[in-house]
């Protein structure tokens, strides 16, 4: 059964208004997410997957502008058509949306909730909001939710404040208010990052069983390649600010096209490497500044196959390689050569 | 690429933040705050009326015009009554009248006689900071008086007292600091780097003197002060009593920053990489907390000249034959004295331009302290 | 909870136990004492007073014995109730003092109320809509109020209703109402004069609150939670206020005490240019007077004034901030 289409954004580019002058952070992006499926968006620090992610629910920093693109979600029934990107952040449109339909959650568990009200106070107002109930029912909706997430002794974890929960419970409660109204969509902005790995893991599990009970897709943002595998059906490798590789994990993993995702996948540390006295691989160079973006092709001070004359010209197109898989380097725009 | 510090996107100018020094950094985003220049400006406008008053001011600040008590401000003229440009500006002398019936005193303009206005006169002798001799003064008259700000019942020019106030004021205030910086820095330092024990007692000792409302405090000191006391003496002591009270909040600065700063982790890693603690102390601390410190101390400023002021307005600070800014409005205590002289009143404009340029500046200073923050 | 605020308690008693004592000190520090002021009086009134008059005088008035004997006669009847004797109005400190203080009372409460009323939404307002039109008048106003002294706006205050409208702005009553009983009426009449010395005393508080609210705000605006709960879809308004605002309500509170003491730091200034009937002109003319008992008693209410708001002040941010009131670190 083709599953219907989500979210599909179009050529999205956001810049920072900085002394009066545009600095373009995501030079144009496209992706499209299926209802049900999960998507990562890897990259190393900088490439804007953030950025990206909160773009969708209008919720940037005021000097970060969105210059062009469309953000068009499809709802529930795959046929409407919204532009995120044109609507009014502040309308009534957006706050319903947010919450109701796509959710987010954020990278920092310690700081995304206020420390002045409870835990379940700030949950139960969510879905006050967006369910219309009163506050009893809100409250158990809440009891069952901490009790899924699996927060032990959920009738009194309602009522603490946030700093009495540790970062695992707090990453917790954060994905039970994200799911508290059945979004359609769920953005998780490198929730993992700050916990320690058995916790990390949960988190994991808990999401994969979210997803499989509620049908609830999944844009994942990490720079964890181990995290992607773990849970994500589709992956976007992300290189300063474009899209630079994208497909199935599975394909992806196996079959790496682009320079930039073979260094990657290479660089993560293997079993055997102390054995066999083999250097952990990295990339050579650093992730130019955001002053000293190269022309063409982003990646080609870094890049072992560059090709003079072509990769310095424009930045490569998205193109599709195989089945679910899709390039942005010079070395397949005419074939396999090199 | 070359670091020239900006570069061209789209035609415009973007310094390089991410190349720039910590100091770079601070200066960009204070030149970059319109109000803290122009308070900067205007601050060194006040800083060379202070240090040269006795030139800037036509007469010193005791001298009498005897024919022209409460007179207005004299005005200075590009027009003549008929119209007439005249590129020298001049003035007209104002000629007493005394109204038969009521006999009152009035002053009217006889437009018969223009006097022109020179500059760099020779006037009364005076010692520029106690060493250099001389009479030559920015401008005056020959013959007459010119008073500019108007003059007070004794018929002293208003322009030059506030000359001589400004340097009066700023200079308490300038004192006034000091003595705050020193003691805050000590006792902030003191109870930052022993902790323990005296932490515990200069903190309780700062708390106890910020529970006593402040003016009423001064106020008492103040009245202690012997009448007999010489200008100078007076004028030392009351800028000690306003410090004794003020370093509180300093101190507690500077302690709060050492505290938080001793625990932070560069100081760490340089302590791991072998520095000395002198070198810790003063390449690596003292550089965190200067610009917090320099901004307290400019926010200070214009809270210790406000103060001398309210004591001086209330006769308990500085007195005749010292003049700051506060001695100048003593006189306007009295409601009566006011409607006649409401020329007084301009003193407060160099009170609050004064005040506000101090804010705008502590507050760019401030601003550019976070050079990174939004 | 109750620990903490026997604590605080505590503490405040032995405070003001050594602001007694310093009050004390300072009393005695002018040279001379009551007794020489009131000879200087005399002489200059062309009255011959001889030096056992003036003896007689000291011993009647227990200022022959040691200091501190003179201290705990003195603190032990403020203890009791009994604030001593003015010298200068010839009758009980108590009675001189009650006369004027509920109005001081009134104008420092009324002062608090406006300064907080007109800077907490000015504040938010500015933070919200940065660098608008609206913010740059707010931030300008705040600065004058800031540099403009107190008694430097008075004084304008006066002048311009002299001039314009040819009326006294200052006092606290009009003439007619001065020594009738109290009444509807009287009160009208207070109000009325009451809101030159507010503003005026309330002018620096108000800038610097606004300020600071802008500031915390402007800070607060930028921090995860926000973000978060505004990614739950709650609107605009109620996430501002619920949040941020409440957050940087924070400082504003606990500088409550703080604000009150200068308040009533500058009252005495602004009550003798406005010539109002309240305890400062009271207590500078004791001062001058060197009317101990008087200043002493001034002194110590006005500390207490201070150490009870700050009381309060406390209370206020333990029910505003939960941290504060569980003790967690959050």
């Amino acid at each position: 059964m083709e599953k219907k289409l989500l979210l599909k954004v179009k050529n999205l580019q956001i810049s920072w208004l900085l002394d009066k002058a545009l600095i373009p952070i995501i030079c144009g992006i496209d992706f499209s997410l299926k209802a049900g499926k999960v998507l990562a968006f890897v990259g190393e620090s900088g490439c804007g997957k953030s950025v990206s992610s909160l773009s969708l629910l209008r919720l940037l920093a005021k000097k970060l502008k969105i210059i062009g693109g469309e953000i068009l979600f499809y709802g529930q029934n795959g046929e409407e058509t919204l532009d995120m990107a044109k609507i009014n952040p502040r309308g009534k449109d957006m706050q319903k949306i947010r919450g109701g339909m796509v959710s987010m959650i954020f990278q920092e568990p310690m700081s995304s909730f206020s420390p002045l009200y409870t835990i379940g106070y700030q949950i139960m107002e969510v879905i006050q909001l967006h369910k219309n109930t009163s506050r009893e029912e809100a409250k158990k909706i809440t009891v069952e939710l901490f009790k899924k997430v699996g927060i032990g002794d959920a009738k009194n974890a309602v009522n603490r404040y946030p700093y009495e929960f540790s970062g695992g419970m707090r990453q917790r409660a954060m994905i039970a208010k994200a799911l508290s109204c059945n979004p359609l969509l769920l953005i998780a902005d490198e929730p993992t990052t700050a916990l320690d790995v058995t916790i990390q893991n949960q988190i994991l599990n808990l999401m994969y069983d979210v997803k499989q009970e509620f049908g609830t897709s999944i844009i994942f943002i990490t720079h964890d390649l181990g995290v992607v595998g773990q849970i994500a059906d589709e992956v976007a490798i992300m290189y300063m600010g474009k899209i630079i590789e994208q497909g199935t994990t599975r394909e992806i993993f196996k079959n790496p096209k682009h320079p930039y995702t073979i260094k990657l996948l290479e660089a993560v540390p293997r079993l055997g490497n102390l054995e066999a006295r083999r250097r952990l691989e990295t990339i050579r160079g650093n992730v130019p500044g955001l002053f000293d973006r190269p022309t063409g092709c982003a990646f080609r001070p870094r890049c072992d196959y560059f090709m003079p004359g072509i990769c310095d010209t424009t930045f490569p197109d998205l193109r599709e390689v195989s089945k679910d898989h899709k390039v942005a380097c010079y070395l397949y725009e005419y074939g396999e050569s090199n | 690429m070359a670091n020239k510090g900006y570069i061209d996107v789209n035609n415009k100018k973007v310094h390089r933040i991410d190349y720039a020094t910590h100091w770079q950094l601070m200066w960009w985003k204070f030149r970059k705050n319109r109000m803290a220049m122009i308070a900067v400006g205007v601050l060194g406008i006040f800083l060379i009326i202070s240090l040269f008053a006795d030139f800037i001011a036509p007469y010193k600040s005791g001298t009498r015009n005897i024919n022209y008590l409460q007179g207005p401000p004299i005005r200075v003229h590009l027009l003549d009554d008929k119209g007439n440009f005249h590129f020298h500006p001049f003035i007209y002398e104002m000629v007493k009248k005394r109204d038969p019936v009521t006999y009152r005193v009035s002053y009217v303009t006889d437009t018969s006689k223009k006097i022109p206005l020179r500059f760099f006169t020779r006037g009364e002798t005076y010692r520029l900071w106690g060493l250099f001799e001389s009479n030559l003064h920015l401008f005056g008259i020959d013959g007459g008086f010119i008073n500019l700000f108007g003059t007070d019942q004794l018929g002293r020019d208003l322009f030059s007292r506030i000359m001589y106030a400004t340097r009066i004021s700023l200079s308490v205030g300038a004192v006034g600091v000091s003595f705050v910086f020193i003691l805050g820095l000590i006792m902030g330092g003191i109870a930052g780097y022993l902790g323990g024990q005296t932490d515990e007692l200069i903190m309780r000792l700062m708390e106890f003197i910020r529970s006593i409302p402040t003016i009423p405090l001064w106020l008492a000191m103040a009245a202690a002060l012997p009448r007999e006391w010489s200008s100078l003496k007076i004028y030392l002591a009351v800028t000690i009593i306003l410090a004794s009270v003020g370093w509180t909040n300093l101190g507690r600065r500077v302690r709060s920053k050492l505290i938080s700063i001793r625990e932070e982790d560069f100081i760490l890693s340089a302590r791991l990489a072998g520095c000395s603690d002198a070198r810790i102390i003063i390449h690596h601390m003292l550089p965190s907390f200067m610009s917090y410190i320099i901004v307290d101390l400019t926010i200070s400023f214009p809270y210790i000249i406000l103060a001398e002021t309210s004591l001086s307005f209330l006769g308990l600070g500085l007195r005749e034959p010292i003049v700051s800014w506060g001695v100048l409005l003593y006189s306007a205590q009295n409601i009566q004295t006011l409607a006649q002289m409401p020329w007084l009143l301009i003193t407060g404009l160099f009170i609050v331009i004064s005040v506000l340029a101090f804010n705008f500046m502590g507050d760019g200073l401030r601003d550019a302290a976070d050079p990174l923050a939004k | 909870m109750f620990h903490l605020i026997t604590r605080r308690i505590a503490a405040l008693l032995v405070t003001l136990f050594l602001i007694s004592i310093i009050a004390f000190i300072i009393i005695q520090l002018p040279p001379g004492d009551f007794v020489d002021a009131y000879a200087g009086k005399k002489t200059q009134g062309g009255v011959i007073i001889t030096q056992d008059e003036l003896d007689v005088m000291r011993v009647r008035l227990g200022m022959d014995k040691p200091l501190y004997q003179q201290y705990l006669k003195w603190i032990g009847g403020v203890v009791r109730g009994d604030l001593g004797f003015s010298w200068e109005y010839h009758r009980p400190v108590k009675d001189v003092i009650g006369e004027r203080l509920p109005l001081t009372l009134v104008m420092v409460f009324a002062t608090l109320v406006f300064t907080y009323m007109v800077a907490i939404p000015i504040g938010i307002y500015s933070a919200v809509r940065q660098y608008s039109v609206g913010d740059h008048i707010a931030t300008l106003l705040g600065y004058l109020g800031l540099a403009t002294p107190g008694f430097l706006f008075a004084l304008v205050l006066l002048y311009l209703g002299q001039k314009w409208f040819g009326m006294n702005v200052g006092g606290l009553f009009s003439p007619e109402f001065e020594d009738a009983a109290w009444s509807w009426a009287k009160f009208a009449d207070v109000l009325s004069h009451l809101w030159v010395p507010v503003i005026v005393l309330g002018m620096a508080g108000t800038a610097f609150q606004l300020r600071t609210m802008r500031a915390t705000l402007l800070d607060e605006l930028n921090k995860m939670y926000v973000t978060a709960a505004r990614a739950g879809g709650i609107p605009e308004f109620n996430l501002l206020i619920k949040y941020p605002v409440r957050m940087a309500l924070n400082p504003i509170v606990a500088t409550l005490g703080w604000e009150l003491s200068k308040v009533i730091s500058g009252a005495p200034i602004i009550s003798i240019v406005l010539s109002l009937p309240t305890i400062g002109p009271l207590y500078v003319n004791a001062l001058l007077n060197q009317d101990m008992y008087l200043a002493g008693a001034l002194i110590l209410i006005y500390c207490i004034l201070v150490i009870v708001g700050t009381f309060i002040s406390d209370i206020l941010l333990m029910i505003l901030d939960p941290r504060i009131r569980l003790g967690g670190k959050g």
